[in-house]
């Protein structure tokens, strides 16, 4: 991350805060940042594909937060990427590097109607379907 | 369309959508208070590749 202060307070299991103190991807193809938090798993083992990980805290000493704050991140392994939106590519090993710009998270809690509409769109997706299934 | 059909429907359906990858995408939580801001971080990895090193 790019913040106003280098100042990790957490970070996950596996995951070691200290080995690059700043980290900039210009001379890889990507933006001229420099990060100045910045975690790293030597192992390419900790966060696997298609999971969720969250405990990369920074405490900032700021008046206001940040509404926005750039990220990048590097993964590996034995399947080539295909997905698009990367600034870095390498074969063997099958190395890719992103950056992006994070925003605050939305609440995780649905507005009140919501559960009252997918029920009635369930409901109807079911009713259609039994109407065209033959007997 | 017959029920057979509908079923093969939904396992394509499914066997597109879990080989599909995309970028990771990083997100934040702010508690705290003025002068001590604590930003949590999540970030979910899309891709298809472990992902070792995040800022």
């Amino acid at each position: 991350m790019k913040l106003s202060v280098a100042n990790i307070t957490a970070t996950p299991l596996g995951f070691s805060k200290n080995l690059f103190p700043t980290w900039n991807n210009s001379g890889d193809g990507g933006s001229n940042i420099t990060y100045n938090d910045v975690w790293y798993d030597a192992s390419f083992s900790k966060f696997p594909a298609r999971t969720t990980e969250s405990g990369f805290d920074v405490t900032i000493p700021d008046a206001l937060a940040q509404a926005a704050v750039n990220w990048f991140a590097f993964t590996g392994g034995a399947d080539a990427y295909t997905g698009g939106g990367n600034f870095y590519i390498a074969p063997n090993p099958n190395t890719t590097g992103f950056e992006g710009l994070a925003t605050p998270a939305a609440s995780a809690t649905p507005e009140s109607g919501f559960y009252g509409i997918l029920t009635s769109g369930l409901t109807g997706l079911l009713f259609v379907a039994r109407r065209r299934l033959p007997a | 369309m017959t029920r057979s059909k509908i079923i093969l429907s939904a396992l394509l359906l499914v066997g597109s959508l879990s080989a599909n990858v995309a970028p990771p995408t990083v997100s934040y939580q702010v508690t705290g208070s003025p002068g001590a801001w604590v930003l949590d971080f999540t970030v979910n990895n899309n891709t298809n590749q472990d992902l070792s090193l995040s800022a």
